[in-house]
């Protein structure tokens, strides 16, 4: 299965959008990228596990922090302000936390071998 | 007073424009509570036995059922209903399982078979005509399923990683500098702990809630706006189209959240039998 390659990157291009064929997806659901090698079992059970902890650690961030500004709030005396810093914090933090594990990630994949397989 | 007692309190003559001054009777949140069909007691305890619980009786029975006789005589090569459990079968290894946790996973597969058909099931139940009530949307059912989950991996995490490991690969994310580990050790908790089971039992809940309420909009407003007038009639058969394409995907939404909660349950329990490095 070959296209002419009409411009540079076009293969990477057909191998992005073109969709699985197996459901689901042979090589787990976040794909593989295009001219790296396919996916291996622990690339993807932590790339599954990382993307379903983001909604529960973004909200963990808002719920922990938001409260801890306003346990200050109460002891200091300044009302709505520092729950809003509060909150911001956590997101915040748990924006950074997702991020710095996802690069962590893309490291790990951009380090190991290219493989021919995956043409 | 639900929708349909509301349209059938005015003799289903509550159209616009009717002469009985028939407000949009909104279907709401009491579409999801029946009253009970029957009562019992066990000692002093009251049993109301709702619709909610026939229907979920019923599915447990056809899915016990359907795969009771399917593999009743299971041949070599199958054939019919056996070929079907089968296939259901090997999703749930080859697709979930197997996904998640390789070979480890193989003595998962009969938990996470039930739970996907099962739960398939009573969300299925909220298009079959006459049942017409997704169990799942009652928020008691997801929260029993998330518990059993959350009541699986713990205890397994516990027992593979130790107690002290448990917590601490958990709370110690690794890749982010250790001072940053004041702030992050309980938002990670809090994370994995209590927002987790949490998130898990209303992502399921919530997306049954939703599309059982817009059916139930679309059906009443094509019963409502059917009046002598240009904008009764089209938007009648606007709202009765859109209620039927809506039922086509809620059949796409019911096996997809089934799938997303078993898959979920079998990254969690894949996340405790191997710590993350």
């Amino acid at each position: 299965m070959t296209t002419p390659a009409h411009f540079e990157g076009a293969e990477d291009v057909a191998k992005l959008t073109s969709a699985p064929r197996r459901f689901p997806p042979r090589n787990g659901w976040y794909g593989s990228a295009a001219g790296k090698r396919p996916l291996t079992l622990d690339d993807s059970r932590e790339m599954a596990d990382s993307a379903w902890t983001i909604s529960s650690r973004i909200m963990a961030g808002l719920i922990l922090y938001t409260g801890l500004g306003w346990l200050l709030s109460l002891w200091l005396g300044h009302s709505a302000e520092l729950m809003a810093v509060g909150a911001l914090v956590g997101l915040g933090l748990s924006f950074w936390l997702t991020f710095a594990q996802l690069a962590k990630e893309k490291n790990k994949f951009d380090a190991a071998p290219r493989s021919k397989s995956s043409q | 007073m639900s929708a349909i007692e509301l349209i059938t309190a005015s003799g289903l003559d509550c159209h616009l424009n009717g002469d009985n001054g028939c407000g949009f009777p909104a279907p709401g949140a009491e579409i999801f509570q029946f009253d009970a069909i029957f009562t019992f007691s066990i000692g002093s305890l009251d049993f109301h036995v709702t619709k909610v619980t026939l229907v979920l009786v019923l599915m447990a029975v056809l899915v016990m059922g359907f795969f009771l006789f399917a593999f009743r005589r299971p041949k070599l090569v199958p054939r019919g209903t056996q070929n079907v459990g089968e296939m259901g079968y090997l999703f749930i290894r080859d697709g979930i399982a197997r996904e998640t946790m390789g070979k480890d996973g193989d003595r998962f597969v009969p938990f996470l078979f039930s739970l996907f058909f099962f739960i398939w099931l009573l969300n299925f139940a909220g298009i079959v005509p006459f049942l017409q009530i997704p169990v799942t949307s009652i928020f008691a059912i997801p929260v029993a399923f998330a518990l059993i989950v959350y009541l699986s991996w713990v205890p397994l995490g516990i027992y593979h990683q130790g107690f002290v490991g448990f917590f601490k690969n958990m709370m110690f994310p690794p890749g982010v500098p250790k001072a940053m580990y004041v702030l992050l050790a309980p938002l990670e908790f809090l994370s994995n702990i209590l927002v987790r089971p949490a998130t898990h039992a209303i992502r399921l809940f919530a997306n049954m809630f939703a599309g059982h309420l817009l059916i139930a909009s679309f059906s009443v407003a094509a019963f409502y706006l059917l009046s002598a007038s240009v904008i009764g009639i089209l938007g009648s058969a606007a709202s009765f189209v859109v209620a039927i394409a809506l039922t086509g995907f809620e059949a796409l939404i019911q096996a997809l959240q089934a799938y997303i909660f078993t898959l979920l349950a079998a990254v969690y329990i894949s996340g405790a039998l191997k710590a993350e490095h």
